[in-house]
């Protein structure tokens, strides 16, 4: 059983500048009691998460829309464990995989396959388990003989492609997705949307963010919507 | 106190078969479409260690069998060092994307980094190897001191970078004054001469902490026992470290992927 509860949680997150990052800085700031330099000492705080209530079970396909700096990839790394909640509570159960960035994990100078047993890894899988899947990965990647070229000469589809099949092989609970399909092409979007399907049959969680809603309408069976750090959950015709 | 560091070193322990992979496939990635591979490690550090120990003991008129395993040893165990340090003050900040795309234990960050320099070090004992067909250790039984000196060292150096990673991360200043500050730590080790040869300036190389650790390393591979005091010198350092490290980890854990 799968589960993602979120209650009543904030997420404030500190932005630094380049005095605020310097020892210099900081220093004068502690000696003179904030007298020298007080201003880059001064922190920022966004609060991207607002008052945040989400509970997610098994066969949810959550699709989150909104504009930029809604908050919908910070709900990602709160959901993904990357960001702590500054208040409230956030509880995963389940093997969880998040894919929020291309490229994230992979070496440019070594092949695919050796890519694929660099992220299985970072994915927690052993290299036993990752050999015995190693087959499915590429063939569903579909990057047939390019899988034995160097990562770095990939196209961002391509890279898109590895990434992905290594990302869904192997049935994980929960996955969360940040907007990537506009580097994918039209035929491996059937092969992710096919894969995404028998995911959400096994009664699993996607958590998937896009501007596309057409996409999100496609794949997802709840719909929320982020405006600066608040969640409402929307009907599809909402959409 | 001690809660969130000791949570977070076992989480990064137990991914030891993914920073093991990881720093191996880094390493063959570097090394890759090269001849030699990482023996070019192995061949630039005897160049350099060799050939310096060779011109040391002309230019201090000593016996070559007297200086050239104190230098060559003396160097190899200082790249070791300085290289882990720099390395791995980076080693947050040079890994920005997995920080904030994976929630990995902070400790994975430093202990992926050490892993690379361990691995490029016992590489490096080929050196040490070969220096023994011409220079045999004076007590074989001695070379046995060089495990729990090398454990101390790597507890120690890998204390040092996981603090310095995470306040690198905060305060940009650090990796450059790091590297900065490591050519005059060179110059107050005793890797180029003895500290009693500094004279008026011995009290410094005291000062220095790289000193210790140079020390407790090489007199075991030359066949030397290393003084206790030096054993206890790095153990009391370890555990002031650790404390200092607890302190940082559980005020900031939850920051530092905003700071990369």
């Amino acid at each position: 059983m799968a589960s993602i509860s979120i209650r009543d949680v904030i997420l404030d997150m500190p932005i630094f500048d380049v005095g605020d990052r310097s020892l210099r800085a900081h220093t004068l700031g502690l000696l003179s009691r904030g007298k020298i330099l007080e201003s880059s000492n001064k922190k920022l705080m966004i609060r991207t998460l607002n008052q945040v209530n989400l509970q997610i079970k098994d066969g949810d396909a959550v699709g989150l829309i909104g504009p930029n700096g809604s908050g919908k990839s910070s709900l990602l790394r709160l959901i993904s464990g990357i960001y702590k909640p500054t208040m409230g509570l956030v509880e995963v159960e389940g093997d969880l995989r998040p894919l929020i960035n291309l490229g994230v994990g992979l070496e440019p100078n070594l092949n695919g396959i050796e890519n694929i047993r660099r992220l299985g890894a970072l994915y927690g899988h052993k290299q036993e388990e990752i050999e015995k899947i190693l087959d499915q990965i590429i063939s569903f990647s579909g990057l047939a003989e390019f899988i034995n070229l160097p990562v770095r000469t990939y196209s961002s589809g391509m890279v898109l492609r590895l990434m992905f099949s290594t990302l869904v092989t192997g049935a994980p609970d929960i996955v969360v997705l940040d907007e990537f399909f506009s580097a994918g092409d039209e035929d491996f979007a059937k092969k992710t949307g096919k894969r995404m399907e028998e995911l959400m049959d096994n009664a699993k969680i996607m958590v998937f963010a896009s501007h596309d809603k057409s996409l999100v309408k496609k794949y997802c069976n709840r719909f929320i919507r982020m405006d600066n750090g608040h969640l409402t959950e929307i009907t599809e015709k909402e959409v | 106190m001690f809660k969130t560091l000791n949570k977070d070193l076992l989480a990064g322990c137990l991914m030891w078969r993914v920073i093991m992979f990881i720093s191996w496939t880094d390493l063959r990635a570097k090394y890759r479409r090269t001849l030699l591979g990482p023996l070019w490690i192995v061949i630039g550090l005897a160049a350099g260690s060799i050939g310096l120990g060779l011109l040391w003991s002309v230019l201090w008129d000593m016996p070559t069998e007297e200086i050239l395993p104190r230098i060559t040893i003396g160097f190899l165990v200082w790249i070791f060092i300085s290289t882990s340090i720099i390395e791995g003050s980076n080693s947050i900040l040079s890994e920005e994307a997995l920080v904030k795309n994976l929630c990995l234990p902070i400790s994975f960050y430093p202990m992926l980094s050490m892993t690379k320099q361990i691995i490029n070090f016992f590489h490096s004992l080929l050196i040490v190897l070969f220096l023994y067909l011409f220079y045999p250790p004076e007590n074989m039984m001695n070379l046995l001191w060089f495990f729990p000196a090398i454990i101390l060292t790597l507890v120690n150096i890998f204390l040092i970078i996981f603090c310095s990673a995470i306040l690198s991360a905060r305060f940009r200043d650090i990796p450059p004054f790091i590297s900065a500050v490591m050519p005059m730590l060179f110059f107050l080790s005793p890797v180029l001469f003895r500290i009693q040869q500094a004279e008026s300036l011995s009290w410094l190389m005291w000062l220095n902490p790289l000193t210790y650790v140079i020390t407790i390393l090489r007199d075991p591979l030359l066949g030397h026992r290393p003084e206790l005091i030096f054993f206890i010198g790095m153990g009391s350092l370890a555990i002031i470290l650790y404390f200092f490290l607890a302190i940082l980890l559980k005020k900031k854990i939850n920051n530092i992927v905003y700071w990369v």
